[in-house]
């Protein structure tokens, strides 16, 4: 009873919730999509059975760590596993096929506009508009589905850069049998180009900045008004839309056109003409997610520095992974393997503090009072363990942290729902 | 944040009225189905309500009406052969008609694979069906897949049928990976409309 009073609190949903009528939407596009994508797909295939397989291990040693990378963005609530794959599966089959279904935008630009500024600009215009669009959905609909699981701007780019990720993936796929011919030989030059040369660039930072614009519209009602929240959503969405089309548009294109030899060395140069300033600015956006998300951690556990859950150097731990990292390493090393796996729960444990902290209305409540305990308790079993202690301090302490956090109410964030 | 209105998490009961939020399920539910439908088949509205080309074809033998946004982009006659191409984007109808051929539907459909085969690096068929189509007569037709000279896959689906004065017809399309599908939808229904004169 008392472990399911603090854990409803808390918000590990999994993707899968019959009762919401947005997952039966999710799920029938999906399906649907991957029925109509692996069509085109295996009819591909037959054009070289090698060439498809050495597509797809090229493309897992490229997609794998970068689902990695953006699934740890996220500084201290994982997004449960079923809804990343969720969204990589939205933008690996429902937006593709999508994206494929929605023809005629290109028609459209060539009547208004006509044939050859459709030639040279069409793609920069419709692709960004149809393929962002479609792949956001797929954000909306994860949020619609579990909606406590988006909660912070940096959710929204986690789902939006998975769906980013899984859109690259197949469009990948696609590229390599298609327009680069399908042989091994093909799809290595394929791979060259597009994930080598350009992988950075992609559908992962579109759609994270898109997934950002239904992050802070969703996650700052209580904060910011309505009109704000739309403004500021629609920087981000737009910022989105723009580096897609900047990347379509024949803009600084500075690739050589039909490269051989040492110019295809040129292409990772020339197309980072583009893509490095989307990086510098994505990164800037991930990293004020990230600082906001650094300042919820501190206004939350603000009023639980006492020493005896947490205290004022382990917050300073807590609040950076690789800090978090080195302190179980250090554990380890002093106090053995079982003590590094306490401490590393009690870390989470501590997060979860902070997370019963932001959304219950008193500091007495009951969730809030037996997830105390609970810290409590793993402190103590880790202090008992011969070593554990002092070397956490140790890591604590250790040169180079930063200084203490400031108090609650000088962040700026609010005491309610500071995130 | 706020209740999802779930039995998961209840409104608690010390939580101010400004918090206590009703989820509402369907209204941003309906927004994203609208958004759907209008990206992927607003453009098909655009193009329905604008005035469709006229129609093309080959005197005395066959009319086609072409779907909107399909152009004829060339077009060849001599000695009894006819040929016409149509275009909407990169997706591509060719259109071929010979007189007094003495081919069955399947000899044709042979006959045709075997000259894309040469066109077409890779190439690869589905298996042939026999279909029926809207002007009563009997043809053939079979998916394909292969490498243009230009190293771009293409995919596409092969129309053939000898008319009752022994033309030999053959719809071809051709088109993109990913872009068969609407391309499909638009050229099978020229096909059935098309008119054997």
């Amino acid at each position: 009873m008392a472990s399911r009073v603090r854990h409803a609190h808390l918000h590990h949903r999994s993707l899968l919730q019959p009762k919401e009528p947005a997952f039966w939407v999710f799920a029938l596009f999906v399906v649907g999509g991957a029925i109509a994508i692996v069509d085109v797909l295996a009819r591909l295939s037959r054009i070289s059975t090698s060439g498809y397989a050495l597509s797809w291990l090229l493309l897992a040693i490229y997609a794998v760590p970068v689902f990695v990378v953006v699934y740890k963005l996220d500084l201290y609530e994982r997004e449960p596993m079923s809804l990343a794959l969720g969204a990589f599966a939205w933008g690996a089959f429902a937006a593709t096929a999508l994206a494929s279904a929605a023809v005629g935008w290109d028609e459209v630009v060539v009547r208004a506009f006509g044939q050859d500024f459709a030639a040279r600009w069409g793609p920069a215009i419709t692709a960004p508009f149809v393929e962002e669009s479609m792949k956001v959905v797929g954000v909306v609909l994860i949020y619609l589905i579990a909606r406590d699981e988006v909660d912070d701007v940096m959710d929204g780019f986690v789902y939006g850069a998975l769906c980013g990720l899984g859109f690259a993936v197949v469009e990948d796929v696609l590229y390599f049998m298609g327009f680069f011919g399908g042989s091994p030989g093909d799809v290595v030059q394929g791979f060259y180009v597009r994930v080598v040369s350009s992988g950075l660039y992609g559908h992962v930072l579109y759609t994270g900045m898109t997934g950002m614009a239904v992050g802070f519209v969703v996650s700052r009602r209580s904060d910011v008004p309505l009109a704000t929240r739309l403004r500021v959503a629609a920087l981000l969405a737009g910022a989105g839309v723009a580096m897609h089309a900047l990347w379509n548009s024949p803009l600084l294109d500075l690739v050589p056109r039909d490269p051989h030899g040492a110019a295809w060395l040129l292409y990772p140069v020339a197309l980072a003409f583009k893509g490095l300033p989307m990086v510098a600015f994505v990164g800037i956006a991930v990293g004020l997610a990230r600082r906001r998300e650094r300042r919820w951690l501190d206004v939350a556990l603000a009023s639980e520095t006492d020493g005896e859950v947490l205290t004022a150097s382990e917050l300073q731990t807590l609040r950076e992974p690789r800090r978090r990292r080195e302190a179980v390493r250090e554990v380890r090393r002093r106090a053995g393997a079982p003590a590094a796996r306490l401490l590393r729960r009690l870390q989470r444990e501590q997060i979860t503090l902070a997370m019963v902290a932001s959304r219950v209305g008193s500091p007495d409540d009951p969730a809030l009072v037996e997830q105390r305990d609970y810290c409590r308790s793993l402190r103590d079993a880790l202090a008992a363990i011969p070593g554990a202690a002092s070397a956490e301090a140790q890591a604590a302490d250790a040169p180079g942290a930063p200084g203490p956090p400031p108090r609650g109410g000088e962040t700026g964030g609010s005491a309610q729902d500071p995130r | 944040m706020g209740s999802t209105g779930t039995p998961e998490a209840p409104a608690r009961p010390d939580e101010s009225s400004s918090q206590r939020r009703t989820e509402r399920r369907w209204p941003p539910l309906a927004g994203v189905l609208a958004l759907i439908a209008f990206v992927t088949l607003g453009a098909r509205g655009i193009g329905a309500v604008s005035v469709t080309g006229p129609p093309v074809g080959f005197q005395g033998i066959l009319l086609v009406h072409p779907q909107p946004g399909w152009t004829e982009r060339a077009r060849s006659e001599e000695d009894g052969s006819h040929q016409l191409l149509l275009t909407k984007g990169a997706a591509r109808l060719s259109i071929f008609a010979i007189e007094d051929t003495p081919w069955t539907p399947p000899e044709l459909a042979l006959d045709y694979a075997r000259s894309l085969s040469t066109e077409l690096s890779e190439f690869a068929t589905d298996p042939p069906t026999a279909v029926t189509l809207a002007s009563g007569g009997s043809a053939l037709r079979f998916g394909f897949v292969g490498v243009t000279t230009d190293g771009i896959a293409v995919q596409g689906e092969v129309t053939a049928s000898v008319t009752d004065r022994a033309v030999a017809l053959v719809f071809e399309v051709q088109a993109q990976p990913g872009d068969l599908g609407w391309a499909l939808d638009d050229t099978e229904r020229m096909i059935d409309e098309t008119e054997v004169l």
